[in-house]
């Protein structure tokens, strides 16, 4: 029973995410269809409007299948010998002028190299979307993430720490559930798509790792990822 | 010329929604949320208010509790737009005190018919 709640929940969820994107598309195009004296500037914007919604709902149900593919195990690594170190500098050089136009400094010392076994892109995929929840939640006065990358007793540890608001106690766990919403509040919206942490968690368990949240006092929140050197031996 | 006052957190409905109630000769207030709309209901009374429900801060289901709690407006038509689509969703936006409800995707024309329907009744 509570599985099928959950279900019903996602399912809502995926359907408003769906929406949205939809109804942006439906309104400019009835505008411009109806409308034939629209100024040429504004019809660009309508029909740009119309481009950029068309891709964020493609970018979603990319998302929905992927996390679909992991979640069925259909989902193929593709493991090589990876330097966590690299990785992590990778992750955070697309990601670099949004930090910039966030006013968020970021501390990083990359030295050495740390060699684990692993599907490169996919763990640049866990680290791009920590990353960027930790953008959206650093503090907007002056935001700070630090990111760490170690040898730990399981094998290696990335962790990305956010000066931003602590999650609550109870949400520490389920925020790495697909389109979880703080509080159980249904009329809250998440931000971004709800799905970029349930996503790293699958790519993170498919390779025999774990993934959690941890608060700091009286704020900041750590995200820390641990994978075995090689999991295709465990 | 009527007001009409729009929330929404998309900026890309608003955009539609501002152009649409423009040429329709209304006078248009935009929120990005509902406590942006809370802020402009204190120093305006717009004839019409046009509301999503999923939206960041304050929902539009607390925004229209503060709307009816006020006597000055109490002259204000409600109209949810919501992706929220299910009866018991629609039960409870007229429930909370809204005068109608249009479900997302929705067609331009017909929420300018509506509105006009509802200013009228």
């Amino acid at each position: 029973l509570v599985k099928d709640r959950q279900k019903d929940d996602f399912l809502d969820t995926v359907t408003h995410e769906l929406r949205t994107p939809i109804t942006a598309i439906r309104a400019a195009s009835e505008i411009l269809y109806d409308d034939d004296d629209i100024p040429e500037e504004l019809r660009k914007q309508f029909l740009q409007n119309i481009i950029s919604e068309s891709d964020r709902l493609n970018r979603l149900i990319d998302k929905i299948l992927d996390l679909e593919r992991f979640e069925t195990g259909r989902q193929q690594l593709f493991p090589e010998q990876v330097d966590l170190v690299a990785l992590v500098a990778r992750s955070l050089a697309p990601l670099q002028q949004l930090i910039d136009s966030n006013g968020i400094s970021v501390d990083y010392q990359a030295s050495g190299t740390l060699w684990v076994t692993a599907d490169a892109e996919r763990i640049i995929q866990v680290v791009t979307n920590l990353l960027s929840n930790a953008i959206k939640f650093a503090d907007e006065n002056g935001g700070i993430i630090r990111i760490t990358v170690e040898k730990s007793p399981e094998g290696a540890a990335v962790t990305v720490y956010n000066n931003g608001r602590n999650i609550h106690p109870d949400d520490l766990e389920a925020i790495f559930d697909k389109f979880y919403q703080s509080g159980n509040q249904t009329t809250r919206k998440p931000v971004g798509s709800g799905l970029g942490l349930a996503i790293a968690r699958q790519i993170v368990e498919s390779h025999k790792g774990t993934i959690r949240a941890q608060n700091h006092e009286p704020h900041g929140v750590t995200f820390t990822f641990e994978l075995p050197v090689n999991y295709t031996e465990i | 010329m009527k007001k009409i006052l729009i929330a929404d957190d998309e900026p890309n409905i608003i955009m539609s929604l501002e152009y649409t109630f423009k040429e329709n000769n209304y006078e248009v207030f935009i929120a990005r949320d509902g406590q942006e709309a809370l802020d402009i209901l204190k120093h305006e009374v717009p004839d019409v208010i046009i509301l999503d429900i999923m939206m960041p801060n304050v929902d539009g289901y607390a925004t229209i509790a503060y709307v009816r709690s006020q006597p000055q407006l109490a002259r204000c038509k409600v109209i949810f737009l919501s992706a929220k689509n299910k009866e018991a969703d629609i039960g409870k936006g007229l429930a909370l005190g809204a005068d109608a409800y249009m479900t997302k995707p929705f067609s331009v024309r017909k929420l300018v018919e509506l509105t006009l329907e509802t200013l009228n009744s």
